[in-house]
C-alpha cells in the first residue's frame, strides 16, 4: 500500500515549542531526529521530505538509505555506517548530522501508526496545529485558505511572512 | 503482560491527558490519551519527557538513612520506623517544619495534613507552589475573578495575552492559533517584556517594562471608555507614554478591544518579568469583567488551583513562613515532600529553613542533590505515577487508577502518612475542600499596584529570566531529560546586537554576569530583537535560579524575583 501523505508545516502556526522534537526522539529510540532551521529568529523544524526521487538515497554508498515497498523513505540500521553522505546529499537540510551511536538518525513517516491509520508522531504532537499529514493538493490548501510556498510549506499568505 | 493506566501531566496548568502503557512496571511508553474535550494537542516537550523521568537509572526504588558517612538502604516498612523515630525525637526537642509540594494528589495533601495536625501544634505545614502561580491565584481570588478553561477560548471573539504563553505553556497554541486564523480581525493583544514567540502572533504587541503590568493594565482599563476621535486624547497619551510604545499603536489596541464584546484575558505568570503578580492578577480581572470575559490563568505547577484551595480553606501557610519562623528559632526538622527547595533557590536563602536544622528529611523519586544531604530520604513515585486528584482550571480531574500504578515498589506519601497515622485507605478526605473555591480574599489596595520600573543604572543591564517549553520550571528535573541536552545543555544569557558589540562578544562566546558579588559565566547568544539594555536566561537551570535576586518582601513571608540590575563582561 502507497503512502500518498507527507508531512507539511504551516509556517504561520509554528510556535517553536520543539514538541515535533521530542515526540519524535521518545517514540525512536531515543534517536535525535527532526532538524531545525532558523531564518532571522524564527526557528522551525525540518521534517524529512520523503521525496519522490531521494538523493540521500542515491548518495549512500552502502544502500543503508531505500524506499520501501509504501513509498517510504528509510534508513537500514544493519548498513548504516554513519558517513554522513546522506546528510550532505539533502538538498533541505533534514537529515540531522547528529551521529546517534556512529549512525545516521532518519525519519521513516511512523509506519508503525501511519499504516494503522495513525499519525506520525510529530503531526500528532505539534502544538500549533503547525504540521499537517495530508496529500499536498492545490484544490484541498485553497478550501482552507492556505497556499502551497515549496514542497512541504504551507502557509496563509505567500507573500507575508511574519 | 502490558497495563494501562490515565493520568495528567503535572508540569503546568493544563494538565494534560496521558496514556500509560508499561510491561510488568518496565519499559514505560507514555501516549497523549486522544480521548475527552482537551484532545486537541499532542503532548509537549516536558510532557512527552515523564517516561525518562519514571525510567530514570538512579531512580530512588528504597529509603535511605544516613550513617556516619554511608548512606544504608531500608525496606518500606524500615524507612516507616526509620521515620517514625526520628520525627518523635524531633518533636522532644522543638518544631518540625514540613514542606509538601502543591503538584502532590490533594487526597495525599490533607492526609499530610491530617498527620501534621495530630501533632498538636508542634509540626508546621506549608504547601510549596511557585510564588507567581500562588500570588496570581492570590489576585484573581481578591476580586473574585470569572475564570476559563483552555477549551472554552472559543467562545470568546478577542484574546489579551499577558506574558509569553505560547512558550511557557505551548499546549495552548492549537487552540489560540485555530481562533486567530478563523477571525483574522478579531483582537489578539499581547503584553510582555520581551519581544518573544508569542508576540510575533499579536494583532497589537505592548513591549513594556518589568514591574510596570500593573500601571499599563491600570490605565488601559481606563482607556476602555475613551471616544476615539482624530483628535489626540490625553488618556490614550497617558496610556503610551506608561507603557512606552507610540500614541498610534495604543489607539489601535483600544479601538479593537472597544470592537470586541467578550474577551479572554490570559495570563502567564513568569519570574523577574514582575515581582507583584497579585496585583496583575487583580487588574486582569477586573479588564476580563470590563470585557464581559474571564481569566485564563496559566500557572506552572499542574495542581496550582487544587493546591491553591486547600491552602486557602485549611489555613495553610505559604512555605516562606517558614524561613520567617526558622530565623528566630531553629526547626528541630524539617521534611520535604516530593520537592527539593535546594534546587530552585539559593542556599543562603534557605538557611533559616533547611541549612539550619539537624535533621533533613526528604520524599523523593529522583537523585537530586539535595537527596545527598539528608538524614533520610524515603522513595516515593513521580507524580505523573499517582493515584489522585488535581484540579485544573478547566476543574477536570483526572485520576491514575490505583490498582493500575505503574510502580508498585515504591509507596505513595498518602500510603505512608496514612501507615504513620495507624489506619488504613479510609481516611479524612474532605473532598469538599479542593472541589468548592475559597472564600473571596484580601482585595489589593490601589496604591499598592501602581509601581514604576527601576532603572537598572548605569553600565548595567536589566536581566530577566525567561521560560521556555522544553524544561522543568523549577530547575529540579531539567537535566533529567536527555533531549533538552540537544537544545540546551548549559544556560545562556541572549544579549542584543549593540550590547555585543559593546562587549566585543560574539555568538558562542563566554560573558560572566555580576551581580552583588555573584558571579555566573555563560555561553552567549546574540539576539537582534533585544535592546541594549536587556539580556535574558534560560529559568530552568539550578544555576540560574540560584543566581536570580530573590527576595522576601516586608513582613518576611512572600518571595519575589524582579529584574535583575547586573554588570557584563566578557570572558576571553
Amino acid at each position: 500500500m502507497e503512502i500518498a501523505e507527507r508531512v507539511v508545516i504551516d509556517v504561520d502556526r509554528c510556535v517553536e515549542c520543539k514538541a515535533c522534537f521530542a515526540a519524535c526522539y521518545y517514540g525512536h529510540r531515543r534517536e535525535p531526529i527532526v532538524n531545525f532551521g532558523r531564518t532571522g529568529q524564527v526557528q522551525f523544524p525540518l521534517i524529512c521530505r520523503q521525496c519522490d526521487e531521494p538523493t540521500c538515497v542515491d548518495a549512500c554508498p552502502y544502500e543503508a538509505m531505500f524506499i520501501d515497498e509504501h513509498g517510504i523513505v528509510k534508513r537500514s540500521l544493519p548498513l548504516c555506517r554513519g558517513c554522513g553522505s546522506c546528510v550532505t546529499a539533502c538538498p533541505f537540510g533534514t537529515v540531522t548530522p547528529e551521529m546517534y551511536k556512529h549512525q545516521v538518525p532518519e525519519c521513516d513517516l511512523c509506519e508503525d501508526l501511519v499504516l494503522e491509520g495513525g499519525l506520525p508522531r510529530c503531526v500528532a504532537a505539534c502544538s500549533g496545529g503547525a504540521l499537517q499529514f495530508i496529500e499536498i493538493s492545490e484544490a484541498q490548501l485553497e478550501e482552507q485558505g492556505l497556499y502551497a510556498i515549496s514542497g512541504r510549506t504551507i502557509g496563509h499568505d505567500p507573500w507575508k511572512r511574519r | 503482560m502490558t497495563e494501562q493506566a490515565y493520568t495528567h501531566c503535572l508540569f503546568c496548568s493544563l494538565c494534560c491527558p496521558i496514556k500509560i502503557e508499561s510491561d510488568r512496571g518496565e519499559r514505560y511508553r507514555l501516549n497523549y490519551e486522544t480521548q475527552g474535550p482537551r484532545a486537541t494537542a499532542g503532548l509537549c516537550g516536558r510532557g512527552s519527557s515523564w517516561v525518562e523521568l519514571v525510567e530514570h537509572p538512579g531512580r530512588l526504588r528504597d529509603g535511605l538513612r544516613k550513617e556516619g558517612q554511608e548512606r544504608v538502604p531500608l525496606s518500606g516498612s524500615e524507612t516507616g520506623e526509620a521515620f517514625a523515630q526520628l520525627s518523635a525525637r524531633a518533636l522532644e526537642q522543638g518544631r518540625i517544619a514540613l514542606v509538601a509540594d502543591g503538584n502532590l494528589p490533594c487526597e495525599d495533601l490533607l492526609t499530610l495534613y491530617d498527620w501534621a495536625s495530630a501533632k498538636e501544634g508542634r509540626v508546621a505545614m506549608a504547601v510549596y507552589l511557585p510564588p507567581p502561580d500562588l500570588d496570581l491565584l492570590e489576585g484573581l481570588s481578591a476580586v473574585e475573578a470569572p475564570t476559563l478553561a483552555p477549551e472554552e477560548l472559543t467562545s470568546f471573539d478577542g484574546v489579551v495575552v499577558i506574558g509569553n504563553a505560547l512558550q511557557t505553556h505551548p499546549v495552548l497554541g492549537r487552540a489560540l492559533l485555530d481562533e486567530k486564523f478563523k477571525n483574522p480581525r478579531a483582537v489578539f493583544a499581547v503584553l510582555d517584556t520581551l519581544p518573544s514567540v508569542t508576540t510575533r502572533f499579536a494583532t497589537v504587541a505592548l513591549d513594556i517594562a518589568p514591574e510596570s503590568h500593573q500601571a499599563v493594565l491600570e490605565k488601559l482599563l481606563s482607556a476602555l471608555d475613551v471616544t476615539l476621535t482624530v483628535e489626540e486624547s490625553p488618556v490614550l497619551r497617558d496610556l503610551a507614554q506608561t507603557a512606552g510604545v507610540s500614541y498610534g499603536r495604543v489607539k489601535r489596541l483600544v479601538g479593537q478591544l472597544q470592537a470586541a464584546r467578550k474577551v479572554a484575558v490570559v495570563v502567564s505568570a513568569e519570574l523577574t518579568k514582575n515581582s507583584d503578580w497579585r496585583s496583575v492578577g487583580v487588574l486582569a480581572g477586573r479588564l476580563a469583567r470590563a470585557k464581559g470575559g474571564a481569566v485564563l490563568p496559566l500557572c506552572s505547577y499542574g495542581n496550582a488551583v487544587g493546591a491553591y484551595r486547600l491552602m486557602r480553606h485549611l489555613r495553610l501557610a505559604r512555605f516562606e513562613g517558614l524561613l520567617k519562623e526558622g530565623k528566630s528559632k531553629p526547626w528541630a526538622a524539617v521534611v520535604q515532600v516530593a520537592c527539593d527547595l535546594g534546587n530552585t533557590y539559593p542556599a543562603e536563602l534557605l538557611e533559616p529553613l533547611w541549612g539550619s536544622t539537624s535533621r533533613k528529611v526528604m520524599f523523593a523519586s529522583l537523585p537530586t542533590p539535595g537527596v545527598r544531604e539528608t538524614d533520610l530520604t524515603i522513595a516515593i513515585p513521580t507524580p505523573v505515577e499517582y493515584s489522585g486528584t488535581a484540579v485544573t482550571g478547566s476543574g477536570i480531574e483526572r485520576r491514575l487508577k490505583p490498582t493500575e500504578r505503574v510502580s508498585p515498589w515504591v509507596q505513595s506519601v498518602g500510603d505512608f502518612f496514612r501507615r504513620q497515622l495507624g489506619r488504613g485507605q479510609a481516611g479524612t478526605e474532605k473532598e469538599s475542600l479542593w472541589k468548592t473555591v475559597p472564600s473571596r480574599g484580601k482585595e489589593i489596595p490601589a496604591e499598592a499596584a501602581l509601581r514604576p520600573a527601576a532603572e537598572p543604572g548605569a553600565g548595567r543591564v536589566r536581566l530577566q529570566a525567561v521560560t521556555g517549553p522544553i524544561h522543568f520550571d523549577d530547575g529540579a528535573l531539567t537535566r533529567q531529560a536527555g533531549w533538552t541536552l540537544y537544545w540546551e545543555a548549559e544556560p545562556q544569557v541572549s544579549i542584543g546586537s549593540a550590547l555585543a558589540e559593546r562587549l566585543a562578544v560574539k555568538e558562542a562566546g563566554r560573558v560572566v554576569l555580576k551581580q552583588n558579588g555573584s558571579c555566573l559565566e555563560l555561553a552567549c547568544r546574540v539576539d537582534p530583537t533585544l535592546e541594549p539594555g536587556q539580556a535574558t536566561v534560560s529559568v530552568h537551570f539550578p544555576e540560574v535560579r540560584r543566581f536570580l535576586p530573590w527576595r522576601l518582601d516586608e513582613s518576611g513571608a512572600r518571595l519575589c524575583c524582579p529584574a535583575a540590575a547586573v554588570e557584563l563582561e566578557s570572558r576571553r
